[in-house]
């Protein structure tokens, strides 16, 4: 077929899709030349070529798919398609009833599905990974910190004990040198030590809340121009034990909220005695907070702690020693019950309520 | 997942793993040290890796590194190359397991994978496909050429079964 003004156009669209052979070509430059004009078209024709997108794609191709049950029959050509998917549990009720009647017209087959069945493989249970215990780490951190817990929620139960001592014993028998106020609630703490033998001048020695009889030897901060001064002085039993929260039901009972919170992270806890467990810097660290409570106060003469304030000393005490930021929130009704909430990340996670007679 | 949580997933899926990873390599002490490794990387993400997902993470990480290992090793290896049937059978066989053992040793390597993760584990084939980096469809075709050619494989020695 040779070119002329009325199929010119398709030479062009077949010279730039590939498809001319080599004497079209031959013969589509001939005529170009014979007819300039539309030489325009030609080259145009090229221009508009689209290329391929390869941005195009089809994203979900999932509804072209199909699964051997949407095979119309089952014959020998896809018989070992149905066997194994059968074997994969990938048959419908329907399709593996299709399979079955279909294995009873063809027998033979039957022995390609117990050979199928045999294929599956068992996990050899035997093979096992010898030393786990090189692959597991130490939960250190975690047992700490609620060791840490568990030992300031007993610093806490001290000074919530110190406060029942005052409150609950109207003042009587306070041979710890505690003595409440009766006028503002204040405790006159006994955070002193005015029997030291060896009291440097305008220095004030402070020693922790007394709680049982034990003797321990105690660090005493002297605090002398602004600065801390630290001496190993063998004073009077400081700080309270485990064992003695068992003592006071109460208290016991209050702080058991506290130890349920710290038992639901499931991590066992450990009990001892608090001064012998409480490290020594958090310890420092309490104590001097306690000094700065007490010796910040305005009173001058005689040094005084309202029970909120032994409540915040608690509370620094547990945050210190577990590293968290517990907060204490206290309010005081107009009915004289004072309630204090423990709040930690937004969450209370311990109240305390007490109705406070004021004498 | 927290330490504790970690430390559990030890005692669940360090087995499995290793178990995996053993039947590939064929080296105690390697697979031993791709097992320590995925939990060492998994230690390292602690934080970002619930627990739900550990075990798939856990097999994700030995299957890569025993992948890259075997590369390391068969240089240039082809992992759709079958071994050949040339090899021949033996003249005895103890019994099924082993027959399936020198089956599953002339398959090729990915296709060896998919099935041990298949019927050792029981993942799905969505589940393999995101251990092995391979389609859904993918996993479905390679899963059913290694049942196809362990199935001919066992065939002529049935009277030994």
């Amino acid at each position: 077929m040779s070119i002329n003004t009325s199929n010119y156009e398709l030479y062009f669209v077949n010279y730039y899709d590939g498809s001319l052979k080599p004497e079209e070509i031959d013969m589509l430059m001939a005529f170009l030349k014979e007819h300039p004009a539309l030489e325009d078209e030609f080259f145009a024709y090229g221009q508009f070529q689209m290329p391929p997108s390869k941005n195009i794609t089809l994203e979900d191709k999932s509804f072209l798919k199909k699964s051997v049950g949407d095979k119309q029959n089952i014959s020998e050509s896809n018989i070992q398609e149905f066997l194994i998917a059968y074997i994969e549990k990938e048959l419908s009720a329907f399709d593996t009833e299709r399979l079955m009647a279909w294995l009873e017209v063809n027998p033979s087959y039957k022995k390609d599905l117990e050979l199928y069945k045999k294929s599956i493989l068992e996990p050899e249970m035997n093979i096992v990974f010898e030393g786990k215990n090189t692959l597991k780490k130490k939960v250190v951190p975690k047992v700490r910190r609620i060791n840490y817990f568990w030992y300031s929620a007993i610093a806490a139960a001290a000074c919530v004990l110190l406060i029942l001592n005052v409150f609950l014993n109207d003042n009587k028998g306070n041979k710890y040198g505690l003595k409440m106020n009766p006028k503002d609630n204040f405790l006159q703490a006994g955070l002193f030590n005015r029997t030291a033998e060896t009291k440097p001048k305008d220095t004030i020695q402070i020693q922790d809340i007394k709680i049982n009889n034990r003797k321990f030897k105690s660090d005493v901060f002297i605090r002398e121009t602004n600065t801390y001064q630290k001496m190993n002085v063998k004073g009077p039993v400081s700080l309270a034990s485990a064992q003695e929260l068992n003592n006071i039901s109460d208290v016991r009972e209050e702080y058991s909220s506290l130890y349920s919170y710290i038992k639901a992270s499931e991590y066992d806890v450990e009990e001892a005695t608090y001064a012998d467990i409480m490290p020594e810097k958090p310890r420092e660290s309490f104590l001097k907070y306690a000094a700065d409570k007490l010796l910040n106060n305005n009173s001058t003469e005689e040094k005084k702690m309202d029970v909120w304030q032994i409540v915040d000393i608690g509370t620094y005490g547990i945050n210190k020693l577990a590293n968290t930021d517990i907060i204490d929130i206290k309010r005081t009704r107009s009915d004289k019950t004072v309630k204090t909430d423990f709040a930690l990340g937004g969450n209370v996670i311990y109240s305390n309520s007490k109705t406070i007679e004021k004498k | 997942m927290t330490a504790a949580e970690y430390n559990l997933c030890v005692d669940k899926h360090a087995d499995n793993v290793y178990r995996f990873i053993l039947k590939n390599i064929k080296d105690k002490d390697k697979a031993k040290d791709i097992v320590q490794d995925a939990f060492e990387k998994m230690w390292i993400k602690v934080d970002e890796i619930s627990d739900d997902k550990s075990r798939s993470y856990l097999f994700t990480t030995a299957y890569h590194t025993m992948i890259d290992l075997i590369r390391k090793e068969k240089k240039n290896a082809d992992f759709e190359e079958v071994e050949p049937y040339t090899q021949g059978y033996k003249s005895e066989y103890n019994g099924l397991k082993e027959i399936l053992d020198e089956a599953m040793n002339r398959l090729p390597q990915i296709q060896k994978d998919v099935l041990l993760l298949r019927d050792y584990e029981g993942y799905s084939y969505e589940e393999i496909g995101e251990i092995t980096n391979l389609s859904e469809s993918q996993v479905k075709v390679y899963i059913f050429r290694a049942r196809l050619f362990i199935k001919n494989y066992i065939g002529p020695l049935e009277k030994v079964i």
